[in-house]
Formats: C-alpha cells, sequence, structure tokens
C-alpha cells in the first residue's frame, strides 16, 4: 500500500470518528459539542494535509538534487555545468528554495507548478494559523433536483423552510429536509 | 478569503429527517479548498461523506463523494448515492 493511500486510510478513519460525534451532537442540540467536534475535523483536515505535502516536499527534493547531481557530475563543457555547478546538490540544503527546485522538474507556470505552488502556499498558510479555504470568485452550488430530488417547499409552524420528501407531495416515506443557516 | 478580505457569508445547512428523526445533516464547508472548487460535508450516525465539485473552474459543478463505504475512493453524486447514504 502506498504511503498516500495509507494516510488517507488513516485521515478517513478518525475523520468518521469525529463526524459520527459531531452527528450525534447536532442530534441531541448541543450545538456548543457539535462545534467543538467540528473544529476537531477541521485541525485533522489541516494536519493530514500537512502530512501529505510534507512527502509531497521530500519527493520534490530528492529529485531536483538527483537532478542536479546529475548535471553537475555529467555535463563535460563548463558553459553547460557552470549554472548547475552553484547550485547545493545536498537534498536538505536550504537552497535552492522549494519552488525553484520545483521549477527545475516542471515548467514554470505550467498547470503542475501552480497547483503545486498553489499547496505550498496553504502549506504555509496553515502554518501560521490560516484556514484551508481560498477566496471564492463564483459559488458551486448543489441541489436536489441535479441528483433528482423534486422539492415541495412549504414553510413549517418555526417559520423554517421545510421541504417535503424526495417522491412525490403525498409520499408516505415521511422524509423531509429542513435548512438551517450556518456560517461559513 | 482573509487575504482578500472576504468576510463571512451565511449559507443554509440541509438537515434530513425521517418520521421525525434526523438521519443526515448537509454542511457547506468550504469553498475553494484544496483540489476542489467547494466541500459540503453529509454526516449520518456512520460518519461523514465528502462531497466536492470537482469541474474546471467555470464549467459546470461535478460533485464527486468520497466516503467511508466505499474506501475513501470517490463516486458520482447521484440521487442512488444519496439514498444509499440515507438507508445506511
Amino acid at each position: 500500500m502506498s504511503i498516500f493511500r495509507e494516510l488517507g486510510q488513516m485521515y478517513g478513519e478518525i475523520d468518521s470518528f469525529y463526524a459520527r460525534r459531531e452527528f450525534e451532537a447536532n442530534k441531541k442540540r448541543w450545538a456548543q459539542k457539535e462545534k467543538a467536534w467540528a473544529r476537531k475535523r477541521e485541525l485533522n483536515d489541516h494536519a493530514y494535509f500537512l502530512f501529505m505535502f510534507t512527502r509531497l516536499e521530500g519527493h520534490i527534493r530528492e529529485r531536483s538534487s538527483k537532478l542536479i547531481t546529475s548535471k553537475q557530475t555529467n555535463l563535460r563543457q563548463w558553459k553547460q555545468r557552470r549554472v548547475w555547478d552553484i547550485l547545493p546538490k545536498d537534498k536538505d540544503a536550504d537552497r535552492p528554495y522549494f519552488k525553484d527546485r520545483l521549477a527545475l522538474l516542471v515548467e514554470k507556470g505550467s498547470k503542475d507548478y501552480n497547483t503545486v505552488a498553489g499547496y505550498y502556499r496553504l502549506r504555509n498558510e496553515l502554518g501560521h494559523g490560516g484556514g484551508i479555504s481560498a477566496v471564492p470568485f463564483l459559488y458551486p452550488t448543489w441541489s436536489m433536483n441535479s441528483i433528482g430530488y423534486t422539492a415541495f417547499y412549504q414553510p413549517d409552524t418555526q417559520g423554517t423552510d421545510r421541504a417535503q420528501c424526495a417522491h412525490s407531495s403525498i409520499c408516505p416515506c415521511s422524509t423531509y429536509f429542513l435548512l438551517k443557516k450556518a456560517r461559513l | 478569503m482573509e487575504r482578500f478580505a472576504v468576510g463571512p457569508e451565511t449559507l443554509e445547512e440541509l438537515e434530513v429527517y425521517r418520521g421525525g428523526d434526523l438521519v443526515a445533516t448537509v454542511k457547506p464547508k468550504g469553498l475553494w479548498i484544496v483540489g476542489a472548487n467547494g466541500r459540503l460535508d453529509i454526516l449520518t450516525k456512520n460518519g461523514a461523506t465528502i462531497l466536492v465539485d470537482k469541474a474546471q473552474k467555470f464549467h459546470k459543478p461535478r460533485w464527486v463523494a468520497y466516503g467511508r463505504t466505499n474506501g475513501r475512493e470517490d463516486q458520482q453524486f447521484d440521487k442512488r448515492c444519496f439514498v444509499g447514504l440515507l438507508e445506511e
């Protein structure tokens, strides 16, 4: 099993544990506990992202270091080799900086480069206490209709938006949907 | 969002009841998360299924579900998937 798959599995086990408790707390209307379990899940997300990124960072350091060593060893002409000679070949060296190492392996500005550079920025933001969400410029939307449900909205006695079940307005399955406000 | 001074916004959470019993909660989690355009979580008594929009930017949303029942592998989120979660 690959390390990423293994980490993914461990992440899932911990997330499920917290999620079950978050759900139970909501069911019992224990708002503070629900919030606390949600926070634990969020921190677990951050921790595993950092854990996985560290693995990726190690891989990029190793590959870039091998490339530098190879160029320093195999290029015979000094004019070609000189730009490589000034780079430290040790994978644990502070320089080249991470994004420069990345640019040795994939074209700067390419899709792969931008993806990894984006992960790197998030890694730094998380390290300074930031969140994992970025600026929105359009909202992704998901509607019950999009997965084949029909909603029959009717305000309930508490003034909440309630949608009668999925199937039809007279369906006996007794499923209904309730909309609550939440801060994102 | 903090970097671009985008403030928090109120969105709706969806609760699904069956016979008066809460069976699932759908919670919006975030926009432009790592690797996706946005994330919603579906919480049930068995844990969480994570829904992410994997569409290309400015394309029609493509919701994919990652859950514990399928070993965290992805599957297209559709009615069958949703009903499956409610009936577990």
